[in-house]
């Protein structure tokens, strides 16, 4: 072999270039891809894919890793907004709610010149389930007394003052089974009485009795307070008939009103501390 | 147990009925569960008792009555006083006699203090003429909506009030 290339080795060399010289002039004088570089790229192009791929995926993970962290600093940007924007929101409704409330007191001052109002904050709810009854923090020092009436900011009866502290006062409301108010079917102009029953009170309704012509009542009708007596003005809604009933003892028959005032939501009420008794 | 000790544990006492006192103005009131708010002022009485001395529980009864009757309306004079002094009486019975004192004891006594609580409520609405059915129906579910209520918040407290503040 090494006898072989001492011999021809000069030959050999010389026609392995003129080879190479005469491929390197047909591929710059042709147009198309040399077989040589298209063979060559051919076996190196699963191994560019590959590297391809594993470039693409790293770059990828990078991508998302940076876009994780820009989404995140976004993300808790936003959290940031939103809170503010329902802290603004809440603190826009309460301004609503008091808005309205004191717009309604408004027009109910305008309504009832004649009745010197104070406007009194639910404290408490009742603290039992056999009666009705709110606490409120106006009592005597504002001139609330017992025996007054209290209404919602619509001029709707809650009810009555039964016990006044010197800052705070009770009020039995008129679903409570102690309450008695003179009502009047505001249709028919029937005069009745408006009792609160422990049956009805879940309900948020009462049973208006004595009525002289129950037949005539229709489901819808709306029932005030008389005002018969001066002891509270009449006129004040007190709700409307749901239904009339026959008693347990199957004689008498009463309907059951449903108030218009749900006392376990009332937040805002208005005690009347005057009012025209000849009205 | 030393004077200074007994101090402390009824400071605590104290601190705890205010609070359950607070729970039920503000919160329990607002709550209505099967058509009825609980109401657990009278288990205080119930469960002190199951934990303490008879003359402890019966003095904390008719105190915790006494400012219960002075915050809280009730359908008679002197209702929670005469209410929570029985239901002390009772559950101090209960707790030597035939429940060995411990959750279950409280369970009893609370169940009885409702009840006895409901039955005077409802003595006096029969009385004005309500509907035994309407009657009946709302005792038992202030009972069973109430007692709950009762073992979540009192008893542990005070369990724990009496544990902390008794001598090993």
């Amino acid at each position: 072999m090494k006898r072989f290339f001492s011999k021809h080795g000069l030959l050999l060399l010389a026609a392995i270039t003129t080879v190479m010289v005469i491929m390197c002039i047909i591929a710059a004088v042709s147009s198309g891809t040399p077989f040589l570089r298209n063979a060559a790229g051919m076996i190196a192009s699963p191994f560019r894919a590959a590297g391809s791929a594993v470039a693409g995926w790293a770059a990828d993970v990078e991508a998302h890793f940076d876009d994780v962290e820009m989404l995140q600093g976004e993300n808790d940007e936003l959290r940031r907004y939103v809170a503010e924007l329902e802290e603004q929101l809440r603190q826009a409704q309460t301004a609503m709610e008091e808005n309205e409330r004191l717009r309604e007191a408004l027009g109910l001052k305008n309504e009832y010149p004649d009745y010197e109002l104070t406007e009194a904050a639910v404290t408490e709810r009742s603290v039992s389930n056999w009666y009705s009854e709110l606490t409120l923090n106006r009592g005597t020092k504002q001139g609330v007394e017992i025996g007054q009436c209290v209404t919602d900011e619509y001029g709707n009866l809650v009810g009555v003052i039964t016990d006044a502290g010197y800052n705070w006062s009770r009020v039995t409301t008129l679903l409570d089974t102690d309450s008695a108010i003179g009502a009047t079917v505001f249709r028919t102009g029937d005069v009745a009485v408006a009792e609160g029953r422990l049956d009805l009170m879940e309900d948020g309704c009462l049973a208006l009795n004595y009525l002289t012509d129950p037949d005539s009542l229709i489901v819808g009708d709306q029932v005030v307070t008389s005002g018969l007596g001066g002891y509270l003005p009449g006129g004040l809604v007190i709700g409307a008939v749901r239904e009339v009933r026959i008693d347990d003892g199957g004689v008498n028959r009463y309907a059951v009103v449903k108030a218009k005032v749900t006392p376990k939501e009332l937040v805002q009420v208005f005690v009347i501390r005057d009012f025209d008794g000849e009205q | 147990m030393t004077r200074r000790l007994i101090a402390i544990r009824w400071s605590f006492f104290t601190a705890a009925t205010l609070l359950v006192l607070f729970f039920q103005s503000q919160l329990l009131s607002r709550i209505t569960i099967w058509g009825v708010s609980p109401v657990i002022i009278v288990c205080m009485a119930a469960i002190a008792a199951t934990l303490e001395p008879p003359r402890h529980a019966a003095v904390f009864a008719l105190l915790l009555g006494a400012v219960a009757d002075t915050l809280f309306p009730a359908p008679v004079a002197c209702f929670y006083v005469l209410v929570c002094t029985v239901v002390a009486g009772l559950s101090v019975l209960v707790a030597r006699h035939l429940v060995v004192p411990g959750i279950r004891c409280a369970l009893v006594c609370c169940f009885g203090a409702l009840l006895l609580g409901s039955a005077v409520c409802a003595v006096v609405m029969l009385h004005r003429g309500a509907p035994l059915s309407a009657v009946l129906s709302l005792g038992l579910r202030e009972t069973i909506v109430s007692l709950p209520f009762a073992l979540v918040l009192i008893y542990p407290a005070f369990a724990h009030i009496h544990t902390i503040t008794t001598p090993r």
